[in-house]
């Protein structure tokens, strides 16, 4: 299976403004990548410009060894010869057509003969669980099993490159949790790589191999889940990756309260940097007394909101609203004063990079 | 850990490589040279002919040297003298501007009313026997616009213009000028024919709406009322202003109506004016009207580029159908149905049973002078030009045969052209191939008929360059009937486009569809609804087109329409309103069989 590279590219509308400012991304062979950012960061644009529906002003993108579109060189590939699959948003499937025509149609494209394409077109229904709606029309069927439709559509061809556009949006939570193992399971099964547009985080972390964070056209981090989710490259990356998101208290030139606390403590530890704003996500922030050297400051409860599985706690520390999320049952009431403590905190420079973080055991990568 | 820092403008490849790679797209996407295609044809069948026609009001024509002072063929402004500032100006041009503008916002909104109310009554609500309303009310477009004005004659004339009188007269009753000719008679009977237009275009647009819209808007607790003027109007703005726009463009370049009942009472119109100075032979006056008509028609077309321009975007359905659910009339379900019935019962009952009567009486509806000669006689004494019943002879048959022919050939072209023009304007490569596409298709809309059909004259009657002489022949006649319609089905080629969106071809498209697989398996047979509308709407249209085929017929292309205008030229009126009959007729039973066959309705329009 082949890996995406996107070299330099860049899509400009019109005049000056770039949807897509020189971007250099590799989706390795057989990866389910994310490509997740807020609307109109310039993921949408970056997939149909991989699946040749637009054309970058700059740049070149290749499949394996196969060039797709290179300006500099005046490559260009039709989508229609690109050979992947592209699940729209809104799904796109032919009102004129049955299901079955519907997912035959790639099939009939490529001449292959009508037994061969009845079969594949029944198994890549089969796949998504809808054969039994097999001769009804699109407009008959419910968005969960117009959604499947559509998958099926992309996979009867069996491509090796699947592009989806936020797929999952248009349904509703339960058939978008099944949708996430499906397409977990499909990903695993057909050994693909995968493109998936989301503006979702949690459904990046959830299914993605990689995540490739976007803002403003620019890409602003690539890494695998967890990784983006420990160590965000910036700001944006931290406050956007992680819910409820992270806290970030900038420090300012004379700090004070909560600000000039947790900068002492920084300076203490890691001397060699000086941060321009301190974050620590709400989960490392714990209440109680704490196991030795940490930064602890006292806290007033404010509320505490149990959700089941977690307690999140509403807490004022030094004058700042802090949030923490427990995973173990939380005894304090409102009103009561606490110690809440941390041994993770992330460090920013003026920038917005992330210049560091300290876990307790010192400075981490 | 990938951290990204990148500098904020992207190096540009050179200019050479650029254009390279654009040309490598081009060449697998032929919307582009689509687009230039059509805007090529546009031009020389759209543009050309206004050149001409701009060229003849400043150059002095020939017969003009010896009032003017100067030699034939030279630039002059002695015909833009003549029109708006000289002592009959009054009566060439500013009076008749006047009625234009009086008819045109009368009738207008006479259409809207009734159209747009109508449209809510068979698309929204559960009033009885909506579909067959929604057939019904069909109808009047299928007349031909002068035959309400026929009708109108019998029933109202009085002794102002001389002859036969109307029933009313006939019956003691006198009918005052106001109401027997003039702006009201014409305001009256233009818009009872354009209503069904309005309609068709309101209720496709009204059907379309998503109903979850809607529903947004109740739940967040705005009333009834709030929804319709906040939510449905502005979505429906499209489809208004299109309705609008049409209909002014329509009547600006009537010219039967006013023909009819305006002339006796010295009431013009500028189309009415354009046609006498052209049968005057006063060219360069006609050309300086026919400018002004262009000049007002551009500024429409501008205003409405304005208005549409945030909506042309606007994908309210994707390829899913939209809900349909009616509003509840309850008591007032079959008020609003006899409301429905009065509306057709005026529209097309009355006018189609006064002229049928009209054609079987010697004296207008009075069945005492019962006869059927007018229809079958062998031998009609008194009438020279035509001394036979209208069904004996070849005249009637080979008329109906040239009109069949050239109609629909015309409107199957005009059809397709529409679509593709909606198809390469709502793709948008091209941003300024698809401005030029949607103004330019919707140009001739706003030049009179007659005159578009002047100026193709001039422009075609000799052969140029390679283009031969083409005067005489039915192929310009279809050429000149398919243009002029073009802004129907450009229209609703466009609004059709605009509907569907891009991505069900992009989606054929990553299928692996190559572009003729896609145009063929996914654009036509979505829209085959809109194709349909597409070749229905010009064709009923075309069969009763009378200003352009009055100036392009021959002896060998006489159709139906040139036919019973000249009946009415030469005074035999029950022979001239059993012609209109048949064209009447016809139409309605073409519309009837293309429904059949389709198997889609002409009512529900573009929605297949």
């Amino acid at each position: 299976m082949p890996a995406i590279t996107l070299t330099g590219v860049a899509k400009s509308y019109g005049g000056g403004e770039h949807a897509v400012k020189n971007l250099d991304l590799t989706v390795p062979d057989g990866a389910f990548m994310c490509l997740l950012g807020p609307s109109g960061c310039g993921k949408t644009t970056t997939l149909r410009m991989i699946a040749g529906l637009e054309q970058p002003t700059a740049g070149t993108i290749a499949v394996g060894d196969r060039v797709l579109d290179s300006v500099e060189r005046g490559l260009y590939v039709p989508p229609e010869k690109r050979g992947m699959g592209l699940v729209f948003q809104n799904y796109a499937l032919w009102p004129h057509l049955s299901v079955r025509d519907n997912v035959e149609f790639g099939l009939r494209m490529r001449k292959v003969p009508a037994p061969e394409r009845r079969a594949r077109a029944e198994a890549a229904l089969k796949m998504v669980h809808v054969d039994a709606a097999m001769d009804r029309y699109p407009s008959q069927l419910s968005g969960g099993q117009q959604q499947r439709v559509a998958l099926a559509r992309m996979l009867a061809v069996n491509p090796s490159v699947l592009l989806l556009d936020e797929p999952l949006s248009n349904l509703d939570a339960r058939l978008r949790l099944e949708m996430r193992a499906e397409l977990k399971r499909i990903h695993e099964e057909s050994g693909a790589t995968i493109v998936f547009v989301t503006h979702d985080q949690l459904e990046a972390l959830t299914m993605a191999t990689d995540v490739a964070v976007m803002n403003e056209g620019e890409l602003q981090q690539v890494a695998a889940p967890m990784d983006m989710y420990d160590r965000p490259a910036n700001r944006f990356v931290a406050e956007f990756v992680g819910s409820p998101p992270m806290v970030i208290v900038d420090v300012g030139p004379s700090p004070a309260g909560l600000a000039g606390s947790l900068l002492r403590f920084a300076e203490s530890r890691l001397p060699e940097c000086s941060p321009a704003a301190v974050g620590i996500r709400p989960e490392a922030l714990r209440l109680g007394p704490p196991p030795g050297a940490t930064w602890c400051e006292e806290a007033v409860v404010e509320a505490v909101l149990p959700a089941g599985s977690s307690w999140t706690v509403r807490l004022r520390v030094l004058d700042t609203e802090l949030y923490a999320v427990s995973y173990t049952p939380v005894e304090a009431a409102p009103g009561d004063v606490v110690t809440c403590w941390t041994e993770r905190m992330h460090l920013f420079g003026a920038d917005g990079a992330r210049l560091s973080a300290w876990d307790g055991m010192g400075a981490v990568a | 850990m990938a951290v990204v820092t990148k500098a904020e403008t992207p190096p540009r490849p050179p200019r050479s490589r650029r254009l390279l790679y654009r040309l490598r797209v081009l060449r697998h996407d032929p919307t582009a040279a689509l687009g230039l295609i059509l805007v090529v044809l546009l031009g020389y069948l759209v543009v050309a002919p206004l050149v001409a026609v701009l060229s003849d009001a400043f150059r002095l024509q020939y017969g003009d040297d010896v009032h003017a002072g100067q030699a034939v063929g030279e630039w002059t402004g002695y015909y833009l003298w003549r029109v708006f500032r000289s002592q009959i100006s009054g009566l060439l041009f500013w009076q008749p501007l006047l009625n234009t503008l009086v008819v045109a916002l009368g009738t207008v909104l006479f259409a809207l009313v009734l159209g747009g109310g109508m449209a809510w009554l068979v698309t929204r609500t559960n009033v009885p026997g909506r579909k067959w309303l929604a057939g019904a009310l069909v109808i009047p477009y299928m007349l031909p616009s002068w035959t309400f004005s026929l009708a109108w004659l019998t029933l109202f004339k009085n002794e102002r213009a001389g002859g036969q009188v109307g029933f009313l007269q006939a019956r003691g009753v006198h009918t005052p000028d106001w109401l027997a000719y003039g702006a009201l008679p014409i305001i009256v009977t233009l818009g009872l024919h354009y209503y069904p237009f309005v309609l068709l275009l309101v209720g496709n647009a009204l059907r379309r709406i998503d109903a979850q819209l809607v529903d947004s808007a109740r739940i967040l607790g705005a009333p009834q009322r709030t929804v319709v003027r906040r939510i449905v109007i502005p979505l429906m703005l499209p489809a208004l202003s299109s309705a609008v726009l049409l209909v002014v463009g329509r009547v600006l370049g009537t010219f039967g109506t006013p023909y009819v009942l305006g002339l006796p009472a010295d009431f013009r119109v500028l189309s009415t004016g354009l046609f006498q100075s052209i049968r005057d032979r006063s060219t360069g006056v006609a050309s300086v009207l026919a400018t002004v008509i262009v000049v007002v028609g551009v500024v429409i077309v501008l205003a409405d580029t304005r208005m549409t321009r945030e909506h042309r975007r606007f994908v309210t359905v994707g390829g899913k159908g939209s809900m349909d659910r009616l509003s509840d009339l309850r008591r007032l379900r079959w008020p609003a149905f006899a409301l429905g019935l009065v509306v057709f019962g005026v529209s097309v009952l009355v006018p189609v049973f006064t002229l049928l009567l009209s054609t079987v009486t010697r004296t207008p509806l009075d069945l005492s002078t019962f006869t059927l000669d007018y229809w079958f006689a062998e031998r009609l004494p008194g009438a020279v030009g035509f001394p036979h019943g209208v069904f004996r002879g070849s005249e009637l048959w080979a008329a109906a045969w040239n009109s069949l022919r050239i109609v629909g050939l015309a409107s199957v072209i005009c059809a397709v052209a529409g679509l593709l023009v909606g198809y390469v304007v709502v793709r948008g490569t091209a941003p300024r191939v698809a401005f030029f596409l949607r103004q330019v298709s919707f140009l001739p809309y706003l030049v009179p008929g007659i005159a578009f059909a002047a100026a193709s004259l001039s422009l075609f009657a000799v052969a140029r360059g390679p283009i031969p002489a083409l005067y005489g022949t039915t192929f310009l006649l279809i050429l000149v009937m398919a243009v002029t319609h073009l802004p129907y089905s450009s229209r609703s080629g466009i609004a059709a486009m605009t509907q569907l969106g891009r991505e069900p071809e992009e989606a054929a498209q990553i299928a692996g569809a190559p572009w003729f697989q896609r145009m063929g398996r996914i654009i036509f047979p979505i829209q085959k609804g809109a194709l349909v509308t597409g070749i229905v709407l010009p064709f009923i249209s075309g069969l009763k087109e009378l200003s352009i085929v009055v100036m392009l017929t021959t002896t060998g292309t006489e159709l139906l329409t040139t036919l019973s205008i000249g009946l009415v030229d030469y005074g035999y009126t029950q022979l001239a309103n059993a012609v209109v009959l048949v064209i009447a007729l016809v139409s309605f039973t073409m519309t009837y069989l293309t429904q059949r066959l389709t198997k889609s309705s002409l009512a529900s329009g573009l929605g297949g």
